[in-house]
């Protein structure tokens, strides 16, 4: 009887487990707007993967502190295939940013460089103005400051074309400043915004451009 | 060894049982918001300059078909304008991605939060030729089966063996893993 009876309760155990785990999926998936820390998290597929302060030193052409002085309008690249009123605009944003500190690369404090992000704002086939920006790297605004791990576009094709152009070697290359406080957004492997200390930021990445020219030097 | 437990102790098993059940069913699904398609079946088209036909086509309509014969939807290629998702292969540039879905939702809102929560028009999944032409044929169908599903409702997540992981150009993951379709049937 009590053989039994543990029987039927495990049955029963495993029933209410497995039922509200398809419960807890369904209402995820239709009735809650989810709770998915990613939510909002653009749907940019990037090539780049560091995201340590290390990898992010390695892989960039220059580490800069920078304020956002202007930005320039949007520079759009109309796709002349999807028909209709079901079609996709693209829109580039160059920023002009004076550097304000130099932590590596060949570019000097005071100079103004233009940082190009994915986004900007639109009109649309109805007459809106509409911004289309990157969750994980919003627009820059007028004068934010940031630190910014750059990779040097300026032959690219399409957008450098031998103008002196810059973007972040992903949105993990992007830390914004408030306050002396230095804080990354939820991207990759971080399922959530993180912040710290500008100090504690300088003097991780002073370590990595340290170990990057004893790396380099072999 | 016996474990004796009274009703009280049974009922509390359960309960917990069920909490955790219902915060990992909720953890499992990931998606860009509430939104979706109003209907499973859905049309696609191939948009691509003439030399992008060729390497292109093959990896992008693989990608479609795998969606297609593991999930309840149900992709159709077609030729026409009617289309509700567009795969567009063309040359962006140095932008540091080489895929990227662009959502439309029938209220006017494109690639924002409102969009993602709203029933979809349209979407374009974009790939980067800037990138994707160094690529093989498989990372191309990783890529457009990635941005495929973000075209039905589908976020990034940080499992390196489903095909919506954030890093897919760099482990060319082709088919969707059991989250991946259960997260697409749960919806449609």
């Amino acid at each position: 009887m009590k053989t039994q009876n543990s029987i039927r309760f495990t049955k029963l155990a495993i029933g209410t487990f497995a039922g509200s785990l398809i419960v807890g999926a369904i209402a995820t998936a239709t009735l809650i707007p989810t709770d998915n820390p990613l939510q909002g998290e653009a749907h940019a597929a990037w090539i780049s993967t560091s995201q340590t302060v290390t990898e992010q030193v390695m892989e960039a052409d220059a580490v800069v502190r920078v304020q956002v002085l202007d930005q320039a309008q949007p520079r759009h690249l109309w796709h002349p295939t999807p028909a209709g009123a079901k079609r996709g605009t693209f829109a580039f944003t160059d920023t002009e940013v004076e550097i304000l500190e130099v932590y590596s690369g060949k570019v000097d404090v005071g100079e103004r460089i233009q940082v190009m992000q994915t986004g900007g704002d639109l009109v649309t086939v109805t007459g809106e103005t509409s911004r289309m920006e990157l969750a994980e790297d919003p627009l820059y605004t007028l004068g934010s400051e940031m630190v910014l791990f750059l990779v040097d576009i300026s032959d690219d094709p399409v957008h450098g074309q031998k103008r002196p152009l810059f973007r972040t070697i992903n949105p993990a290359g992007r830390y914004d400043i408030f306050g002396g406080l230095v804080s990354k957004r939820a991207w990759g492997s971080q399922s959530r915004a993180s912040q710290s200390d500008l100090g504690t930021l300088e003097a991780e990445i002073q370590q990595a451009v340290r170990s990057r020219s004893q790396f380099e030097s072999f | 060894m016996k474990i004796q437990c009274n009703r009280f102790q049974r009922t509390t098993v359960l309960f917990t049982l069920a909490l955790i059940g219902l915060s990992t069913g909720a953890a499992m699904a990931g998606y860009l918001g509430s939104g979706r398609f109003n209907t499973r079946f859905l049309d696609w088209r191939f948009f691509g300059t003439t030399s992008a036909n060729g390497s292109y086509t093959s990896p992008v309509g693989a990608a479609m078909s795998k969606w297609t014969s593991t999930t309840d939807l149900q992709f159709s290629k077609i030729t026409g304008n009617n289309w509700d998702i567009a795969q567009y292969v063309s040359t962006f540039g140095s932008t540091g991605w080489a895929g990227l879905a662009y959502i439309c939702a029938t209220n006017g809102s494109c690639n924002n939060s409102s969009a993602w929560n709203n029933t979809y028009n349209y979407c374009i999944a974009y790939e980067n030729r800037t990138y994707m032409d160094g690529y093989s044929q498989s990372r191309r169908q990783a890529v457009s089966g990635h941005e495929a599903g973000h075209c039905v409702s589908l976020a990034h997540n940080n499992t390196s063996s489903s095909i919506m992981y954030t890093f897919i150009s760099s482990t060319g993951v082709t088919n969707p893993n059991t989250g991946d379709r259960n997260d697409v049937n749960a919806r449609y």
